[in-house]
């Protein structure tokens, strides 16, 4: 029924330190560029996806360059901790941004950012994401944005358009609400009310991560305009509506807004196709228009033995052709600003989103900030149900933050 | 933790050598037999390596190594030897120091703590009462219902706890029913409501606030007030979800206990003209003391050890009122890079279970 904490961590420790024993070194010879047997990990977000990502790898094993096995995992992140632990890591890897410090502070990775073709044509925002202590690790797959994602026949009826600054979105939301249905909902955590926090000019740290930033009359003008929403009932969270998330409210018209990212578009196609939605801009607030990216990366293990194949294989996969052929049955979008407008041919609807990589946020911090991440979700559940204070949330989440950071 | 490889290195396996003194097997020489015993000692240990070997790679190994790696940092990302020592940093991140970890972690041991003292007695009477229930020689049916009551138990926790899911969502089946029962429409988000029970209860009394004495004294970072909080009502769902699947598998060693009564005593008993209550209170109950003591000991471990459900249901929310040690444990140890803390997390908790049954053990064996 349980399972003994005890053991679980042992046997995790143990399975690492039988597996290092066996595993030698990472020497500096970075190996032939061709003519390797090559592993490369992958999560899954679609069946659809995996199709396309193993075409490509047939495709590539074709040329005759490298072999490439690819394997696609569940319970993705333990999978790839496990085996990084043991010092037999895959070459190639899936590597989710809000990860990246973690693996670029315990010297995981080898710096392959720039050793792809014409790295420079990766959007600045998606380099910063990847990049630690000023070195570039991996380049971006691919990228979504979050955007406004709202219920056209609801607005319709309502005789309402997209909001475009914060008070037309009170506006919009009080026109939209009605009695057990409120306006607008998205998760109660820092993921989501982050694109207000940006939107008033306020984030937790400074840019360069180095301090906390909370204790900020902006902070608290942002997580008050967004508690407010809550306390007047324009907005609610996914779970007090019997929901999981945002897109299944939408789906389930049990709002007619929400805020979400391009998975979105997959979500609604599979689990509710009849739904008429469309994606706006989110709206502006007082530091005008900002949003949130989230990426993931093509990283190349510090200890693989073939890390020149490996690069020749994540070459071929940024490559601007793959890439687009990648990005084109899905709807996240190509990590190339030169492909932005191609991508954009076969999906005029998802313009929103594109165009939330020129003013994005980077969500990623520094080592150990998951659990201040956690103590300001803390907060902001607390704020969205009315039983903390904005004083209390910001004096705690700095705090825990400064734990963390130093000073 | 359980089962110990002492037992078997302190018993070898009894062989005789066919060689061994036939004549006079009471009065061996000394060298010879310790010759001997030297002899069948090894062959006992060779008898034994495999069970040893196994609980060696298995057991002692990872656990000691667990134990070396709580004194280290080390990220769980790269190999064990890019890990460095830290002394006793991480204890006392947790227990001294005060800071998020600190503040997580006791919020982890109030969560657990409520979540023991309420699951370990429900689920205890409640197996209780079903074993003496489908113990009854007249009970028609009585193989349906042991089936019925063990079946929770046998089905997959994690399957049990999206079930559940679904049973406390706002528009489930527990708030149609309480809908039914009461006046008005209630639509209580039951996985997302934070408020602690003791709270709610004193906030009926109009106490909605710390009072100063218990806002200002604090423990381990938690103010007295947190403390007291009670289980939320997150976490209550969850400690009914968990006595739910567990009363099946208690049913079943109390009922085992309950067929242990020799029949005699009972007729017996009966002979003397005593009723059918005090026979339940004064034969069935004393005779039962052991197979309480083993549900109460499993119960109190296992409840101390609640993960999966945590896991699937609320991931430590809301507001970190699920977090329980387990769940502490995974997070440091996956989601933060901090295998050491997460370590150091299973050690303390490793302790207080040993501190809790100690006690249980001396509270129950003091009454004899």
């Amino acid at each position: 029924m349980s399972l003994s904490p005890a053991r679980t961590a042992a046997a995790v420790t143990a399975a690492g330190l039988l597996v290092a024993l066996t595993g030698c070194g990472a020497s500096d010879d970075q190996g032939s560029a061709t003519g390797a047997k090559l592993t490369m990990y992958a999560h899954s977000s679609s069946p659809a996806e995996d199709e396309t990502l193993k075409k490509a790898i047939d495709s590539y094993n074709k040329r005759g360059r490298n072999t490439v096995s690819l394997k696609i995992l569940p319970e993705y992140d333990t999978a790839l901790q496990t085996a990084l632990a043991g010092g037999e890591p895959p070459d190639v890897f899936y590597l989710n941004d809000n990860k990246l410090p973690d693996m670029a502070k315990n010297g995981v990775l080898e710096p392959v950012g720039d050793k792809i073709d014409n790295p420079d044509d990766i959007y600045p925002s998606l380099r910063e994401s990847f990049t630690y202590d000023g070195v570039h690790y991996c380049p971006a797959k691919d990228f979504s944005t979050l955007q406004l994602v709202y219920d056209t026949e609801a607005f319709d009826k309502a005789g309402v358009e997209p909001p475009t600054t914060w008070d037309e979105l009170a506006a919009v939301a009080k026109k939209l609400s009605e009695k057990d249905r409120p306006a607008l909902s998205f998760n109660p955590e820092f993921y989501r009310w982050g694109v207000f926090l940006a939107q008033a000019g306020a984030w937790p740290t400074d840019d360069d991560v180095s301090r906390m930033t909370m204790d900020d009359p902006k902070m608290r003008t942002a997580l008050e305009h967004v508690a407010k929403l809550h306390a007047d009932g324009q907005a609610a969270t996914p779970q007090q509506l019997g929901v999981n998330w945002g897109g299944e409210a939408l789906g389930k018209g049990k709002a007619a807004m929400t805020i979400e990212g391009n998975w979105v578009v997959g979500a609604m196609e599979t689990d509710f196709p009849d739904v008429k939605y469309a994606v706006a801009e989110l709206p502006a607030g007082p530091a005008g228009k900002a949003t949130m990216a989230f990426s993931v990366c093509y990283g190349v293990a510090a200890a693989s033995k073939h890390k020149a194949a490996a690069i020749d294989l994540v070459t071929y996969l940024t490559s601007p052709e793959q890439q687009l052929a990648f990005t084109k049955e899905f709807p996240v979008m190509p990590s190339r600003q030169s492909l932005a407008e191609a991508w954009l041919a076969e999906k005029p609807e998802l313009k929103a989103f594109v165009a939330g990589a020129d003013y994005a946020k980077k969500s990623v911090f520094v080592p150990g900030f998951p659990t201040v991440i956690d103590t300001f979700n803390d907060g902001i559940q607390g704020l969205a149900k009315g039983n903390k204070k904005t004083d209390e949330v910001i004096t705690t989440t700095q705090k825990a933050g400064e734990d963390v950071l130093g000073g | 933790m359980a089962d110990s490889p002492a037992d078997l290195s302190t018993a070898p396996a009894p062989c005789t050598p066919a060689r061994a003194h036939p004549l006079r097997p009471g009065r061996r020489p000394r060298r010879g037999r310790s010759r001997l015993a030297g002899r069948q000692g090894l062959a006992g240990w060779l008898f034994a390596s495999p069970a040893l070997l196994g609980l060696g790679v298995f057991l002692v190994a990872p656990i000691l190594l667990a134990l070396w790696v709580s004194f280290r940092e080390w990220s769980g990302l790269a190999p064990l030897e890019t890990s460095r020592p830290v002394g006793w940093d991480n204890y006392s991140d947790l227990l001294v120091e005060s800071g998020v970890a600190q503040n997580d972690f006791a919020k982890s041991l109030r969560n657990n703590l409520y979540y023991v003292l309420g699951v370990v007695p429900a689920q205890t009477f409640l197996a209780f009462a079903l074993a003496v229930l489908v113990n009854q020689k007249l009970l028609k049916g009585k193989t349906f219902f042991r089936t019925a009551f063990y079946f929770p138990s046998v089905t997959s926790s994690i399957a049990v706890a999206f079930i559940f899911i679904f049973i406390f969502s706002p528009t489930g089946l527990v708030n149609a029913l309480l809908s039914a029962l009461l006046p008005g429409t209630i639509s209580l988000v039951w996985l997302d409501e934070s408020t602690g029970l003791i709270h709610l209860l004193l906030g009926g009394f109009g106490v909605d606030s710390a009072p100063t004495l218990l806002a200002d004294h604090a423990f381990m970072g938690l103010s007295w007030w947190e403390w007291i909080s009670g289980p939320s009502v997150a976490l209550s769902a969850i400690m009914v979800l968990a006595t739910w699947t567990t009363i099946g598998t208690f049913m079943l060693i109390f009922l085992a206990g309950l067929q242990n009564i020799p029949e005699e005593i009972d007729e017996a008993a009966e002979l003397d003209g005593v009723t059918p209550r005090q026979r339940f209170f004064t034969i069935t109950v004393p005779m039962m003391k052991p197979t309480l003591f083993l549900v109460l000991t499993l119960g109190v471990i296992g409840t101390w050890q609640v993960f999966d459900q945590v896991y699937a249901m609320t991931s430590g929310g809301p507001q970190k009122t699920t977090f329980t040690p387990a769940y502490l444990v995974y997070r440091e140890g996956f989601h933060n890079a901090a295998m050491g803390r997460a370590a150091a997390i299973a050690f303390v908790l490793f302790v207080l279970i040993m501190a809790f049954t100690g006690v249980q053990r001396l509270l129950l064996r003091k009454e004899d």
